[in-house]
């Protein structure tokens, strides 16, 4: 029975050991801003979360720190609920003299609920001393929670 | 001397102060663990042991298990309105932040990519006609297409803006190539200070297909 211990032991210090597979870096989506200022009084911040309570789809952008030059996969959490609050988004990078952009597809959540919906943004690339940036589409009611990449 | 003594003296028995009080909250995590291990060993022994009785006695197999102590629960921190009532999608797989990137190469193989490219006659039609419905809504009457070909993943576009301000108002802002083109897109904007006009070179990718990588080269 003692044989036990140490496998249970074993087993814990495993699981401490070995961290959970986590993107880098992750940012809530208020940090960003509607790409129209006029837009600024739409959203609200909802836990850290922006959403639109405009009756209309408005636009917001959130800008991704990176550190090095890449090309980057970025994911949006996105808070969609219904067909009607919907939320699509698309990614680029640029180059430091914003003379290249290098933009993902526009890509909508694939499914609706209130729980978090995912966004996969791929094609985005940064150049050397270049930018990241994300910008949805955000339907009346949906929002953005926030980005993994 | 001396007061270069009297630091290093505080230094000293500073830093062995803060190492005796780091040491000693370490002692006691492990103690708490140690004592968590301990009650989750006695409880999966105890759990054992009630199996192997049950499994002599096979009259008794109809028996309800008896539930293992579990050790009590710690404090949960106060619970936060829950934001959701139904359950989330599975978070995509984590993946590398970033793979390399070589700008020039990268934008020199996209050039090479569509000059290479065969044509794809029925979707560069489709793709040509929803680039030019597009156009016809995004830009300002000043602007000019210089070239529009589409081959069987890719198309290149070619957009003259007379004056900065005509460009800066149709594709100056984030989001611009989304309205024109759904998939992934390479722009490439080309000032020509004497004129102060503005052109603008798109790749835009078939959707369902990857922007063009520079292909890796593995060492033999």
């Amino acid at each position: 029975m003692s044989s036990i211990r140490p496998l249970i032991a074993g087993a814990v210090l495993l699981s401490m050991s070995v961290p959970g597979a986590a993107f880098a870096r992750a940012a809530p989506g208020f940090l960003g801003s509607p790409l129209n200022p006029a837009d600024a009084s739409c959203f609200s911040n909802y836990y850290g979360s922006a959403r639109n309570n405009c009756a209309t789809t408005r636009s917001w952008c959130i800008p991704a720190v990176v550190d090095p030059a890449g090309a980057y996969t970025v994911n949006v959490v996105a808070f969609a609920p219904t067909p009607s609050a919907t939320v699509g988004c698309s990614a680029a990078g640029v180059n430091d003299a914003i003379s290249a952009v290098w933009a993902s597809g526009m890509v909508y959540v694939s499914s609706f609920g209130s729980g978090a919906r995912y966004i996969t943004l791929t094609g985005a690339s940064v150049p050397g001393n270049g930018q990241l940036y994300v910008c949805c589409d955000v339907g009346p009611g949906a929002g953005v929670n926030g980005i993994l990449w | 001397m001396r007061v270069e003594r009297i630091i290093i003296g505080v230094v000293l028995v500073g830093s062995v102060a803060l190492q005796r009080l780091d040491a000693r909250e370490h002692q006691e995590a492990l103690a708490l663990l140690r004592g968590e291990l301990d009650r989750v060993s006695s409880s999966v022994e105890q759990l054992q042991r009630t199996s192997s009785t049950q499994g002599s006695q096979p009259a008794a197999m109809d028996a309800p298990m008896p539930r293992a102590t579990l050790p009590p629960a710690l404090p949960s921190p106060p619970a936060v309105v829950a934001p959701s009532d139904e359950p989330d999608e599975s978070p995509p797989p984590a993946r590398p932040a970033a793979a390399p990137f070589d700008s020039n190469a990268a934008r020199a193989h996209v050039e090479r990519t569509f000059e290479q490219e065969s044509s794809d006659s029925g979707w560069a039609s489709d793709a040509q006609r929803e680039v030019r419905e597009n156009l016809s809504t995004l830009l300002p009457s000043t602007a000019s297409v210089r070239g529009l070909d589409c081959r069987a993943t890719l198309c290149r576009l070619e957009v003259d803006f007379p004056l900065e301000t005509d460009f800066r108002e149709a594709m100056g802002r984030p989001g611009a190539m989304v309205r024109l083109w759904k998939g992934p897109s390479l722009a490439l904007i080309e000032r020509d200070s004497a004129r102060g006009s503005v052109t603008v070179i798109g790749y835009l990718v078939r959707q369902g297909h990857p922007m063009p990588t520079v292909p890796v080269s593995t060492p033999e």
